[in-house]
């Protein structure tokens, strides 16, 4: 599957526009992405290996619903395939 | 509405989440108006002038009114719509000179919600207090650097936790009781903590600011602050959760803002009418007659836009971390109100310019928005990024036109 990026995550995947990964999981295909760019984990995912609330993650498209803040990711055990892409959006505000 | 103890006598629970804007305007006037012109008006040219911080007291007023408790859940608030609040916020704005109490009070209002999943204890001291209008909150998050740079930090010290940095603007501060300060932990990610004001190693200090000077704005620094294990807040993400926050809030700081405009140039043509040039009130010249009507239109579109928001976050159709058109509307009432204060000191003169009127200090207050609350300049970056995504998502999903 495919996996594009925007805005503040791009600094954490060498300015990767988008980058293609196997897996049958977008938890696995998550995964082997953090693997190949250690630092992007922190970035990415939260203390509990759920994804941040500050990315917002399009399936071909569709917005994934955000998970809830206190199990486990349900988007992570989505099936995936080579034709997808999921677009991750990331805008960081300041206060 | 219901679950607040004593929430029938609250005022605000008159107001529901379809309260219209005439409603609202009404509740305002007869709750707030009299009392803010009274208590707070007269001393707002001071406060100014010496950067002193509003009154405690007009919290505990609007406190009294369910105020505060009107954002927070039940059964320790009234649980009360964005919507209607927001439309609270424009009609405040309205009838209070001070641009810095409408924002001040939706931070106070808003921010106890962060607590909710917190301990029964410091639920009830603090969501309960806040809503009682008992304790002030304000957050700490701005550096001098990137979010992903922070450098405060918190670690762990048996069952404690311990507090190392600097922050540089906290908004509402040299009135808050207690502060919630996001630190990176040893994996580089945001927690939260709750530091009461008096906790030993925390030091505050006040920052001179061009404007909002009323808004009690500080700075912190933290020196091995220590806090029990039942104030890490924010244990988990605390960075989704500052931004669902901000995003949600973006609006809120400007909500008062078309109010003030409406107010401002009520007063400008009273203004404008006394002044005798040729013969005649200033009034009766049609340069000045454009110049009225291009703020006229300003005054309305920031209040459309800021209608058009409030009533997406009712629809509950905005997106949790970022939502383009909830900044797009912040950026365009900032805009509007900056473009208003400027042609408002176009026609006053040298009287404008001055404190005999309240222009230059509203204008230096709009000021605050080209700042606060993500810079203007860093909105319009996201904003572009945000448009070129969406059509890259499109395209994504086979719908391009």
């Amino acid at each position: 599957m495919r996996f594009q990026f925007s805005g503040a995550l791009l600094r954490f995947v060498d300015f990767a526009k988008q980058i293609d990964v196997g897996g049958p999981t977008l938890g696995a295909c998550v995964e082997q992405l953090v693997a190949e760019h250690p630092r992007l984990g922190a970035a990415l995912l939260d203390q509990n290996g759920r994804v941040s609330d500050t990315h917002q993650l399009f399936l071909n498209g569709e917005q994934l619903d955000p998970a809830p803040r206190d199990g486990n990711d349900p988007r992570l055990s989505l099936m995936v395939g080579p034709d997808d892409t999921v677009y991750i959006l990331t805008a960081i505000t300041g206060g | 509405m219901s679950g607040h103890p004593g929430s029938s006598a609250l005022a605000a629970a008159e107001l529901g989440p379809d309260s219209t804007p005439v409603a609202i305007e009404r509740w305002v006037t007869r709750h707030l108006a009299d009392y803010l012109g009274r208590e707070l008006d007269p001393g707002a040219v001071d406060r100014d002038r010496h950067a002193r911080a509003l009154p405690r007291e007009v919290f505990s007023r609007c406190a009294e009114l369910g105020l505060l408790a009107y954002l927070l859940p039940p059964p320790l608030g009234l649980g009360g719509s964005r919507r209607t609040f927001g439309l609270l916020l424009e009609q405040i704005g309205r009838v209070c000179e001070e641009l810095e109490l409408p924002s001040l009070l939706s931070l106070f209002a808003d921010l106890p919600g962060a607590l909710s999943s917190a301990t029964p204890e410091i639920v009830e001291r603090y969501v309960g207090g806040a809503a009682r209008g008992e304790v002030l909150l304000a957050f700490a998050y701005t550096e001098r650097c990137e979010t992903y740079e922070f450098e405060t930090r918190a670690r762990p010290r048996g069952d404690d936790w311990v507090l190392e940095g600097h922050k540089v603007a906290q908004t509402g501060g040299a009135l808050a009781d207690a502060f919630v300060v996001y630190a990176r932990d040893d994996t580089d990610r945001l927690q939260a903590f709750l530091v009461d004001r008096d906790a030993p190693g925390l030091h505050v200090e006040p920052v001179w600011s061009m404007g909002f000077r009323a808004g009690g704005m500080t700075a912190m620094t933290l020196e091995d602050v220590v806090v029990p294990a039942s104030h890490r807040v924010i244990p988990a993400d605390g960075l989704g959760q500052v931004q669902a926050f901000l995003n949600a809030r973006r609006i809120f700081i400007c909500a008062a803002w078309p109010g003030r405009m409406q107010a401002l140039l009520d007063t400008l043509i009273e203004f404008l009418q006394g002044r005798i040039r040729q013969g005649v009130p200033l009034t009766q010249m049609q340069t000045v007659q454009s110049t009225l009507g291009r703020m006229y239109a300003r005054t309305r579109a920031a209040r459309a836009v800021l209608h058009d928001a409030l009533e997406r976050m009712a629809s509950g159709e905005h997106r949790l971390a970022f939502d383009p058109v909830l900044s797009a509307a912040k950026y365009t009432v900032v805009d509007h109100a900056l473009a208003f204060a400027n042609d408002a000191l176009h026609l006053t003169g040298w009287s404008g310019y001055t404190d005999q009127l309240p222009f230059e200090r509203t204008l230096r207050g709009f000021m605050g928005g080209i700042a606060g609350q993500t810079t203007q300049e860093v909105l319009l970056v996201l904003l572009g990024q945000a448009a070129i995504a969406e059509l890259e998502i499109r395209r994504s999903r086979g719908d391009e036109r």
